[in-house]
């Protein structure tokens, strides 16, 4: 097959770069064998002095570049730190001058240290500044609070505060410091769970922090009931959502009926939890008395239970239809 | 669709670096006034986000950093100090960047989509698929304009 030279000179790129198909190679190699000037073409495109040159132009130019950068950030940083130093200087004479001995001289330095730590640390570490940050944070709030609570008549109120800084920070950020560590396996593969097993533990840790510190007999009953009765629900979301083999359909359909069980019979299961005695919630529902807080309590049970019940009903069946649709079109799963 | 935005970033860096040299035709100075540029860049305009529209804005920071450099060093020549030593650095400096200045001053005259898809390729390290994507073509046009710019560039050098 005779092919024109300008046809083989538009393939001689795929076929220098090794994606042409069989045919086509084919029909380049035998064109090759008798062109001279289709092959002095090729040796153009393979000889390649001008890329090497510029590439490692632009080595050069990128590395001197994020050098500068480096060193810009650092300087920047460096400054920041020096300039926090004078209140620590200032704070460290004046307390020795004034005072016996180092004491609230420590609690302006916890401060500024951890400031230094929002400030500092981000500008001074080039990889993973994030996770420095967030880690620089709290074991400089940590420094801080404890200092505070040595120096004005001890008791254990900085751990309440430093474990319910963890929650907060951990349902905030969990997902993000997950997402940049170096997991393998099992870990990298359920992050999620990872982070909802984490939220979990820290809520049991503020639990029993906090009741170390109240020491009140009741609390743990209660504390504890409560917690335990609560967390399922966001749990089976997770699950759910995570792990269920489903359309969003179906899963939100889910999710609705979940909803409104727990939250109508949730009074009941309190009621049982802490005083032993269990009632059917819903069974005072009179939808034509809201007078009494009983049957109003009931009513609205019913009502939410009835409400996210069809509308998860609802969603399960478009889901449902959604993927007897997709299936019977393409013989895919959604 | 996740567009690496560090390359992208080396891209644009490159853009300004090669459009500079065909000014300055020193490597030392034009990596300093494009990182001046830069930083000029980033601390003046909060909204800096580093796309193509502001490269044009970035090029014209860096034409007035080369042309303010360009005023302070003719008034140190005019002073009198040095004025053989600094002739003969700036002679020795085109000798040496000669080749470095025609390459980026025959990139800076060549026309769309070659000059970008050439850019994307050599200074930002991105893939033809990627190449692709960004222009809302296959990956094989990509290939194919980075080629073609290639041979483009070699003809005209070799033309000069």
């Amino acid at each position: 097959m005779n092919i024109s030279c300008d046809v083989i000179k538009d393939l001689l790129p795929l076929y220098h770069d090794d994606v042409c198909n069989e045919s086509s190679r084919k029909i380049v190699e035998d064109h090759l064998a008798d062109c001279a000037a289709c092959r002095a073409m090729l040796e153009k495109i393979k000889d390649n002095p001008l890329d090497e040159r510029i590439r490692k132009e632009r080595e050069n130019v990128i590395k001197h570049h994020a050098q500068a950068v480096r060193k810009k950030s650092l300087t920047v940083g460096a400054s920041i730190a020096l300039v926090l130093a004078i209140p620590v200087l200032v704070s460290l004479i004046v307390n020795l001058a004034v005072g016996q001995a180092l004491d609230w001289f420590f609690i302006v330095l916890t401060s500024l240290i951890l400031l230094a730590s929002i400030t500092v640390v981000p500008l001074v570490f080039g990889k993973n500044k994030g996770l420095w940050t967030l880690g620089s944070f709290i074991a400089s709030l940590s420094l801080l609070l404890i200092t505070i609570s040595l120096y004005s008549g001890w008791s254990s109120w900085p751990f309440v505060a430093i474990v319910s800084t963890l929650l907060g920070l951990s349902i905030l950020f969990g997902p993000y410091v997950l997402s940049r560590l170096p997991l393998a396996g099992f870990a990298a593969r359920h992050k999620g769970f990872l982070a909802m097993m984490a939220n979990t533990l820290l809520l049991y840790a503020v639990i029993i922090v906090v009741g170390l510190f109240v020491q009140n007999a009741n609390y743990w009953d209660i504390a504890l009931a409560m917690a335990t009765v609560c967390l399922p629900l966001p749990w089976l979301f997770f699950l759910t959502i995570r792990y269920l083999k489903a359309n969003a359909f179906i899963k939100a359909g889910l999710c609705f009926i979940f909803s409104g069980l727990f939250f109508s019979i949730i009074d009941g299961v309190v009621d049982w939890v802490l005083f032993g005695a269990w009632t059917n919630p819903l069974s005072a529902a009179n939808l034509f008395a809201w007078r009494e807080i009983s049957t109003i309590n009931a009513n609205i049970s019913m009502l939410v239970l009835t409400t996210s019940c069809i509308v998860g009903i609802i969603l399960i069946i478009i889901g449902l239809l959604r993927k007897g649709r997709i299936s019977a079109k393409s013989g895919k799963l959604q | 669709m996740d567009i690496d935005f560090e390359k992208l970033y080396n891209t644009y860096y490159m853009r300004v670096y090669s459009f500079v040299m065909t000014l300055a035709k020193n490597q030392d100075a034009a990596e300093e006034i494009t990182q001046k540029a830069f930083f000029k860049a980033m601390t003046a305009d909060k909204k800096y986000r580093g796309d193509a529209a502001e490269l044009t804005w970035l090029c014209a920071i860096a034409k007035n950093l080369f042309l303010d450099e360009l005023r302070a060093k003719k008034r140190i020549v005019e002073v009198g100090t040095d004025v053989a030593s600094s002739d003969a650095s700036i002679e020795h400096a085109l000798v040496d960047e000669d080749s470095a200045f025609r390459i980026h001053q025959t990139l800076h005259g060549l026309e769309e989509p070659y000059k970008e898809v050439f850019g994307l390729r050599v200074f930002g390290e991105l893939s033809f698929k990627k190449i692709g994507l960004l222009f809302g073509k296959t990956e094989n046009w990509a290939r194919v304009t980075y080629h073609r710019a290639r041979l483009k560039i070699m003809e005209r050098m070799d033309a000069k």
